[in-house]
C-alpha cells in the first residue's frame, strides 16, 4: 500500500487545465477536462496501479476505504478490510464516490452572482478577486451589525472545525451544524438520561427493537451490519414504523404504529416491567434516581390504554416487554439517528432512554455502551472578545434546553427573517444543504433574501449554493488533506482516521481550511490560522505515537478500547450523579420531569401525514445528482396506500399534486400497501431549484418546500412529522 | 449568645455569597466568561504549562457543577486566589457562568477544544 504522497500537478500543467475548464461556460459541464488531467500512455502498456487509503464522505459515517488509481485516474473504490467501524464494507454510495469525484456538474471556480438571487448568472472570479470580496463583506457586516450579524453553518465533515474556530475568532456566536435538523433530541434525551449519549452494542444483542429508525436503508456503521449479524446469531429485531421499510421486511415483527405514539408505546413497556417487576432491581437500586416516581408514572399507561393511542395490540405490547426483560441485559431499545420528527421528540427519546435503563443494559455487552477515548490533542487558541457583540446567540431562550454550541436553525431562520433580537445580515455555508434538509423551504428563501451577504463554499453548486452571492469550490474528499478525527464505531471501538489526497485536486477547487485561513488573513485574523494543516494534525497526534504509522500502513489507528464495565463505580454524569428517570432540571427548565403522554395531531379525514426517510441511495441532496445513483433513484416519488389511492382515483405512476399550508410540489404517485392508510411518504434531495444539478433538474418534488417548519420544545430541533397534507391528481 | 449571633452571621453571608454565585450562572455572561477564563486561567491550568506557578490542567468539564461552585465559594483558600483578587465582581460571574454552566453534569457539558 501506498502512502498519499503523490507529486502535485505541476502549475503549468494546472493553468493549462483550468484554461481548458474556462473556455465552458462558468457552469458548462467539461468533461473532457477530466480525462485531460491525466498523462496518456502508450496503447498496450499496463496501467500504473497505486492503491491509496481514504475515509468515504457520501453520507456521515465515514466508512474506510481503498481507492484504486490507475494512471492517476481513481478507477474504484473498494472497503478499507482492517477498518473496524465500516466491517470490510463500502455500500453502493461509497462505491459511487468516484462519480462525485469525476462530475461534470462539479463547482470549478470562484463565481458571484450576477442576477437575481436564484436566477443561476454568475461571474467568474479569480480566487483573490472572491477572497478580497468575502473579507470585505464581512468585515462591513460586523461593524455594522456586531461580529454575530454573520451566521456559519457547517455540514458533517473533518474540516468543519475550522469554521467553527474561524467563526470564534471573527466572533459571531451564531454557529450553526445540520445536528438541529437531524439529532440533537436524540442527544438530548440521552444525555440527559445517562449523562453521556452512548452507542448500542447491536452486534451483541439478543433483542432489538427500532421505532422509527430504518437501518437497513439509513445505514449507520456499523449498527446496520452488526444487526444482520446479530440477527443470524439469534438477535430478534422488532420494528415499529408507519412504513415497511427495507429494515420492517427483514425484521422478526413488524408493527405499523401509528405515527407520533411512540412514547405511548414505551411507557406501555415500562408500564409492564415495572408492574410485572421485570427489571434488574440491583442495577435499577444502585444507578437510578426516581425510580419510585417513575412507578406511580407509568402506573397511567398500561398496554390496554397504548393500544388506543398507537394501534398495536396491548397483547403484544405486554408480550414484547417481556420478551425483552428476558433478553436484558443484552436487550435494546435503540436510540436512533435522526429524531427531527415531533413537537416532543426530545420526551419521546426519554421514553426510550427510560426503558433502556429499566432493562439494566448501560455498559454491558448487548446494551447501550460509552463512547472509547480517543486522545486526540485539540490545538488550543484564545479567541478574541469583541464587547460590542450581544450576549448570546440569535436563538437564545427561544426552546427549553437548547445546546448553546448547537442552536436551531428553524429557530436561527425565525430569528433573521424578523431581525430580532438583532440583525444577522451575513450567512456562510460549508457543504451543508439546509436549502433541501430545513423544512419549509420558501422560510428558508426570506430568510436568504433578508442578508446583506451570503457565502457558500460546497463541492457542487446545491440548492443552498444556488441562492448565494458567492460561491467557492471546494475539493471531494479524495482529493484533499484532513485533520485526524476521532470515530466512534460502539461495540467496533474507538478508532483515529485522517485523510491524504488520493489524486490532487481538480480545477481551482481549495480546501475550506485554506479559504478560511486566506480570509482570516484579510481580517487580521491570520494569527489564528497560522498553521498548515500537516502541522495541525501533528499536534493532534502528538499523545498517540503509533497512529501516524497506522495510518500510513493501515489506513486507520484503532484504539481498542475496553467497551464494557468502564462505568464501573464512577458517578454518572448527571445532576444526581445516577441515571435519571424523573428530570430534576427538566423540571426546573418547565419540561416534564418524566416524559407525559400527548397524542399527536389528527389526521384530518381529507389529508395524510407526511413523514421523511432515506433510502440506501442516496444522502438527501448530496448524491442525487451522482451520475451512478441516480441511475439506481433517478426521482422520488410519494407513497400512498391503494385505499386512499382509489378514493382520490390515483393509480401508480399518476403525476399527483401534494399541498401543506406552505408548499406544494409534483410527483409520481406510488401506490403501495408499504405505508398505512393515513401516511404518505416522499424522499428528500429531490425538486432541485439549482439548474446546475442536470441529472435531477425537474424530476421530483421537494420534501422541505412540503413540510411546515415545527420544532421540538426541548431542543429547537425541527419536527418533520408535524404536516399533514392534501393528494391529489395533478391538473395538467 | 454572642458565638450564636456570631454563626448566624457567618451562615448568612455564606448563604449571601452562594445565593449570588448560583444567580451569576444566569447573570453572568458565559461567552465573555470562556474569554476570560481563556485570559486569565489558562496559562496555568492547560497541559504543559510552564512557569513558576503551574495548576492542573483545567477545563469546564473538569468539576461537577456542585464542585465549581464549591470553588468560587472557598476560592480564599486557593494558592492562586491573589490572582482571583484582581478581577472584578463582574468578570468572576461571567467565567462562573461558564465553568458552571459547561461543567461535567451540566446539561452542556463543554467539548474539547
Amino acid at each position: 500500500m501506498q502512502a498519499n504522497n503523490q507529486r502535485p500537478m505541476s502549475r503549468r500543467r494546472f493553468l493549462k487545465l483550468s484554461g481548458a475548464a474556462a473556455a465552458g461556460t462558468a457552469l458548462a459541464g467539461q468533461s473532457q477536462v477530466l480525462h485531460a488531467l491525466v498523462k496518456k500512455r502508450g496503447g498496450l502498456q499496463e496501467p500504473q496501479v497505486q492503491r491509496r487509503f481514504s475515509v468515504c464522505d457520501m453520507c456521515f459515517n465515514k466508512c474506510g476505504l481503498i481507492a484504486r488509481v490507475e494512471d492517476g485516474v481513481v478507477k474504484m473504490l473498494n472497503p478499507n478490510p482492517k477498518f473496524p467501524k465500516s466491517r470490510g464494507m463500502l455500500c453502493a454510495r461509497g462505491n459511487a464516490g468516484t462519480k462525485q469525484l469525476y462530475d461534470p456538474d462539479r463547482l470549478k471556480y470562484p463565481l458571484l452572482r450576477k442576477g437575481a438571487r436564484g436566477e443561476g448568472k454568475w461571474q467568474r472570479l479569480s480566487w483573490d478577486e472572491a477572497l478580497d470580496h468575502a473579507a470585505e463583506k464581512l468585515k462591513a457586516i460586523g461593524d455594522q451589525y456586531t461580529r454575530c450579524g454573520v451566521l456559519f453553518m457547517a455540514g458533517s465533515d473533518l474540516q468543519s472545525q475550522f469554521v467553527h474556530r474561524f467563526a470564534e475568532v471573527y466572533g459571531s456566536y451564531n454557529v450553526l451544524s445540520h445536528e438541529s435538523n437531524c439529532l440533537l433530541s436524540r442527544n438530548r434525551a440521552f444525555l440527559d438520561t445517562f449523562g453521556i449519549v452512548p452507542f448500542p452494542d447491536v452486534l451483541n444483542s439478543k433483542y432489538v427493537i427500532m421505532a422509527g429508525a430504518n437501518r437497513f436503508e439509513a445505514l449507520v456503521t456499523p449498527d446496520s451490519i452488526d444487526m444482520v449479524t446479530a440477527m443470524k446469531d439469534g438477535c430478534k429485531l422488532v420494528v415499529l414504523d408507519p412504513r415497511f421499510t427495507k429494515t420492517a421486511a427483514l425484521a422478526h415483527e413488524w408493527h405499523p404504529i401509528k405515527p407520533g405514539t411512540d412514547m405511548a408505546f414505551f411507557l406501555a413497556v415500562a408500564n409492564v416491567i415495572v408492574s410485572e417487576n421485570l427489571y434488574d432491581k440491583n442495577f435499577v437500586a444502585r444507578n437510578t434516581y426516581g425510580m419510585e416516581q417513575l412507578v406511580q408514572h407509568v402506573r397511567q399507561y398500561p398496554p390496554e390504554w397504548a393500544e388506543q393511542e398507537c394501534e398495536i395490540p396491548a397483547k403484544d405490547i405486554r408480550r414484547i416487554a417481556r420478551e425483552l426483560a428476558v433478553a436484558a441485559p443484552a436487550a435494546i431499545v435503540y436510540p436512533g439517528r435522526r429524531t427531527s420528527d415531533y413537537e416532543n421528540s426530545s420526551q419521546i427519546r426519554r421514553s426510550f432512554a427510560i426503558v433502556n435503563a429499566l432493562l439494566g443494559n448501560w455498559d454491558r455487552p448487548g446494551g447501550l455502551i460509552l463512547p472509547g477515548k480517543v486522545g486526540l490533542s485539540s490545538p488550543g487558541y484564545d479567541a478574541p472578545f469583541y464587547e460590542d457583540n450581544p450576549e448570546e446567540r440569535v436563538d437564545f431562550g427561544k426552546a427549553l434546553m437548547m445546546f448553546p454550541e448547537e442552536g436551531s436553525f428553524k429557530l436561527s431562520r425565525d430569528a433573521v427573517i424578523a431581525g430580532k433580537p438583532y440583525p444577522v445580515k451575513g450567512w456562510f455555508t460549508y457543504k451543508t444543504n439546509p436549502m433541501q434538509t430545513g423544512a419549509n423551504r420558501g422560510k428558508t428563501i426570506e430568510m436568504i433574501n433578508e442578508l446583506d451577504f451570503m457565502l457558500t463554499v460546497d463541492i457542487q453548486m446545491s440548492d443552498t449554493a444556488w441562492m448565494a452571492d458567492l460561491v467557492l469550490p471546494a475539493p471531494s474528499y479524495l482529493e484533499r488533506q484532513d485533520p485526524a478525527s476521532g470515530l466512534q464505531g460502539g461495540s467496533a471501538g474507538a478508532c483515529v482516521i485522517t485523510r491524504d489526497p488520493v489524486v490532487p485536486a481538480l480545477f481551482e477547487s481549495k480546501p475550506v481550511f485554506w479559504i478560511l485561513k486566506e480570509i482570516a488573513a484579510r481580517l487580521d485574523l491570520g494569527e489564528y490560522f497560522d498553521f498548515t494543516l500537516g502541522e495541525f494534525r501533528k499536534k493532534q497526534l502528538q499523545k498517540l505515537p503509533a497512529a501516524a504509522e497506522a495510518l500510513r500502513k493501515d489506513g486507520v489507528y484503532s484504539i481498542n478500547n475496553k467497551l464494557y464495565g468502564v462505568q464501573g463505580k464512577k458517578p454518572f454524569r448527571t445532576r444526581s450523579k445516577k441515571i435519571e428517570l424523573y428530570s430534576e432540571r427538566y423540571k426546573k427548565n418547565g419540561a416534564d420531569p418524566m416524559p407525559v403522554y400527548r397524542p399527536p395531531r389528527t389526521v384530518p379525514e381529507d389529508r395524510f401525514r407526511i413523514v421523511v426517510g432515506r433510502n440506501a441511495y442516496i444522502t438527501q441532496g448530496s448524491s442525487t445528482n451522482n451520475s451512478l445513483l441516480c441511475q439506481i433513484f433517478p426521482e422520488n416519488s410519494v407513497w400512498i396506500h391503494p385505499e386512499p389511492a382509489e378514493t382520490l382515483g390515483i393509480r401508480e405512476g399518476d403525476e399527483v399534486e401534494v399541498a401543506s399550508p406552505v408548499g406544494k410540489g409534483r410527483l409520481k404517485a406510488h401506490v403501495t400497501e408499504e405505508t398505512r392508510k393515513d401516511t404518505v411518504y416522499m424522499a428528500s434531495g429531490f425538486g432541485v431549484l439549482s439548474k446546475a444539478l442536470k441529472n435531477i433538474y425537474g424530476k421530483g418534488a421537494c420534501i422541505a418546500d412540503i413540510l411546515e417548519d415545527y420544532d421540538d420544545e426541548i431542543t429547537g430541533n425541527m419536527a418533520m412529522h408535524e404536516t399533514m397534507v392534501t393528494v391529489s391528481l395533478a391538473q395538467s | 449568645m454572642i458565638q450564636r449571633i456570631s454563626a448566624v452571621l457567618i451562615a448568612t453571608v455564606f448563604l449571601l455569597v452562594t445565593i449570588g454565585l448560583a444567580g451569576a450562572g444566569s447573570n453572568g455572561n458565559s461567552r465573555k466568561g470562556k474569554y476570560l477564563y481563556r485570559k486569565t486561567c489558562r496559562a496555568c491550568h492547560k497541559e504543559g504549562a510552564t512557569g513558576d506557578r503551574v495548576g492542573k490542567p483545567l477545563s469546564p468539564i473538569s468539576k461537577t457543577q456542585a464542585d465549581w461552585q464549591k470553588v468560587f465559594d472557598e476560592h480564599k483558600n486557593l494558592p492562586c486566589n491573589d490572582q482571583w483578587e484582581k478581577l472584578s465582581e463582574k468578570d468572576l460571574k461571567d467565567i462562573y457562568a461558564y465553568l458552571y454552566g459547561h461543567a461535567f453534569d451540566s446539561p452542556s457539558p463543554a467539548k474539547c477544544k
